[in-house]
């Protein structure tokens, strides 16, 4: 893959020759469009909206739309006035721990590399960031436009991390969400349980993109002129583990119930329950948190 | 979706609809549209002496059919032998579109400070104690009230007011992801009635009126909201591992896989509710949450085709499927010892 930028990492008096390589790929299925009669490719072709008329790009302007169907139009010499000077320096201006950063800053990765005798600096800069669990922000400009970014340590790897500024992040004011204190306490301890049966360390390996899997057994049976089987039933027996230890919660959940004797009679009755005028008289149980306990 | 026949005036339908009502419920439809001809404000004859002030009949709640409050209320009271005893006790909760259901909704909990004579509204302590005030359902009087003040709405507890801590069936509400069409959620619904066969648990289901459907499980006297939140994860986790390319339990939605069906178990929590059978939806057609035959939850089955216009008259014909299948609660503990005694006995 090839360099996406080249330059080098300046703080202070240190400069480190480096390369920006891309660190995600693209796993998109792409697809042409054809013309469903001869299957040949369509193609887009740029129309004035006025008189249906093709423009060609000689005749094509870029404008800035201020009020609805009003334009400004801004040539290329205003875009290189705009332009910032193309420095070739990703320039660290604070080291700030990891954590310190909220995660919805982050857009994308890249693997800095280092450029040739650029190894020993780099390695340094590594060790020293990763003994002091810090990570480098700093401006950087790529194809003239100007990003926020941080470096930072994974495993051999300095990762560069393009982040949002502080003004593309919608705030949260933006919205209302609820407050803590509309939990109820059982609920809680109920919601908390749930989230404890499934804790599990994270394995990003273990989640798949089933849409894309499907699309390419569509076009990998298509080829071999078959109509694609999507959805074999797994008549295997449901997760086992799961189901036995649901089975023991509900056996524990009903002899809890139990405890509560008018409760345990009507249980073990297996009768439809009286008529509500009869049961009206009848004291409101206590609160659950026995139960929930 | 184009529907033929969209209407202005709701007075011509109403009336061909009468002959299926019951007597009472009946007097009430010619009551209403009696007000509905002067103007739309007026007051409700609901027999026994007993009165509503409604106003604004003509209020289009549903704007792409012409559904007006009028025609709400005439429904609930064509239904009202079956939708009453389905709120009976229960604490209500109301969503509440006082512009239609294009405008502007909101929840209501609580009971209003006051409520016309006949409302039934009473105080219950919540799981904290406190002291709450909620309208509760299972005549028609409360249930127009509840209309009157815009809800469109309307969803029973699981439990009733003399045992809140008691759930008296629990339900697997089939919520299909964005990229899920109908047909996945009538697989899934096969497969739920599977796995509830083999656990000898009955069950009734029905659309919810919107795009999924709920399976309702009734439960014997005496269990505990958890138990009813155990036994449909049971149901759930069984159907999920069969087929985990259609369903799923996993909560957070976005790590929901694309094209699955959420079999949902935690509505069963208590406080949470879904919507009552044979009660409207805030959706265009006015979708009515209708409780079917299982062997109608097959390929062609649309939640669409039911209706505050087909679903009086497909309660005449079928019968009242819901109070069927409530008749007799499930035990628990059965289906425990059934699986102690048999295990894997499907394969």
């Amino acid at each position: 893959m090839a360099a996406i930028w080249k330059g080098a990492i300046t703080f202070g008096l240190v400069s480190i020759p480096v390369e920006l390589r891309t660190a995600v790929r693209g796993d998109r299925i792409s697809f042409r469009m054809l013309h469903a009669e001869d299957l040949s490719p369509v193609k887009y072709e740029r129309v004035c909206s006025e008189d249906g008329e093709t423009v060609p790009w000689s005749e094509v302007v870029k404008g800035y739309e201020y009020a609805k169907g009003k334009y400004v139009v801004l040539t290329d010499e205003d875009f290189e006035r705009a332009a910032l000077e193309a420095s070739r320096a990703i320039d660290i201006l604070d080291f700030v721990k990891q954590d310190e950063i909220d995660p919805r800053y982050f857009e994308t990765p890249y693997y800095l590399v280092p450029s040739k005798g650029g190894e020993r600096p780099y390695a340094l800069l590594r060790e020293a960031m990763r003994r002091t669990g810090a990570v480098g922000i700093g401006k950087i400009i790529i194809r003239q436009k100007q990003n926020l970014a941080a470096v930072k340590v994974v495993g051999d790897a300095l990762v560069l991390e393009l982040m949002r500024f502080a003004n593309e992040l919608v705030d949260t004011t933006d919205f209302s969400f609820p407050a803590s204190d509309i939990v109820k306490p059982q609920e809680l301890t109920m919601a908390e349980q749930l989230i404890g049966n499934l804790a599990e360390p994270f394995s990003p390996d273990k989640y798949t993109d089933d849409y894309r899997a499907n699309l390419m057994r569509i076009i990998r049976a298509k080829l071999k002129g078959k109509k694609a089987d999507l959805e074999p039933m797994q008549e295997a027996e449901p997760a086992d583990e799961q189901v036995i230890d649901l089975m023991s919660r509900l056996r524990e959940s009903l002899e809890q119930g139990k405890k509560h004797p008018s409760r345990a009679k009507r249980a073990r009755s297996g009768t439809v329950r009286a008529p509500r005028k009869a049961a009206a008289s009848r004291e409101r149980t206590p609160p659950k948190s026995r139960r929930s306990a | 979706m184009k529907r033929a026949g969209m209407r202005k005036s709701a007075a011509p339908r109403a009336r061909t609809a009468r002959s299926r009502t019951s007597a009472a419920g009946s007097r009430v439809v010619d009551s209403l549209e009696e007000i509905e001809r002067s103007g739309g404000d007026g007051t409700v004859e609901l027999g026994g002496g007993a009165t509503l002030t409604v106003s604004s009949l003509g209020k289009v709640f549903f704007p792409r059919d012409g559904f007006t409050k009028g025609d709400l209320m005439r429904y609930y009271a064509r239904v009202e032998d079956a939708i009453l005893p389905v709120m009976r006790d229960r604490p209500l909760v109301l969503k509440r579109y006082p512009n239609g259901i294009d405008g502007q909704s909101f929840y209501q909990q609580n009971a209003p400070d006051s409520v016309p004579a006949g409302v039934r509204a009473e105080t219950i302590r919540n799981e904290e104690g406190e002291r709450q005030r909620r309208l509760i359902g299972g005549d028609l009087l409360t249930l127009l009230y509840i209309v009157q003040l815009g809800a469109i709405s309307v969803d029973p507890w699981h439990s009733r007011v003399a045992q809140l801590d008691e759930a008296d069936f629990t339900i697997l509400d089939l919520d299909p992801g964005p990229k899920a069409s109908f047909s996945t959620v009538v697989e899934v619904a096969k497969l739920v009635k599977d796995e509830l066969d083999t656990l000898k648990l009955t069950a009734v289901a029905k659309t919810s009126g919107a795009s999924g459907m709920h399976i309702v499980v009734p439960l014997e006297p005496g269990l505990s909201d958890e138990t009813a939140v155990l036994a449909a994860q049971l149901v759930a986790t069984r159907v999920v591992a069969r087929a985990p390319r259609i369903s799923t339990i996993e909560r957070a939605v976005r790590a929901r896989p694309s094209g699955t069906v959420y079999v949902d178990y935690l509505q069963n929590i208590r406080g949470k509710t879904v919507a009552a059978a044979y009660a409207v939806r805030a959706r265009p057609g006015a979708t009515v949450s209708t409780p079917l035959e299982w062997s109608e939850i097959d390929k062609g089955l649309d939640p669409r085709d039911f209706t505050i216009e087909s679903v009086p008259d497909r309660l005449r014909r079928r019968g009242d499927l819901w109070a069927r299948a409530m008749k007799k609660g499930n035990s628990i503990r059965a289906v425990l010892d059934a699986r102690a005694t048999t295990p894997k006995s499907r394969r």
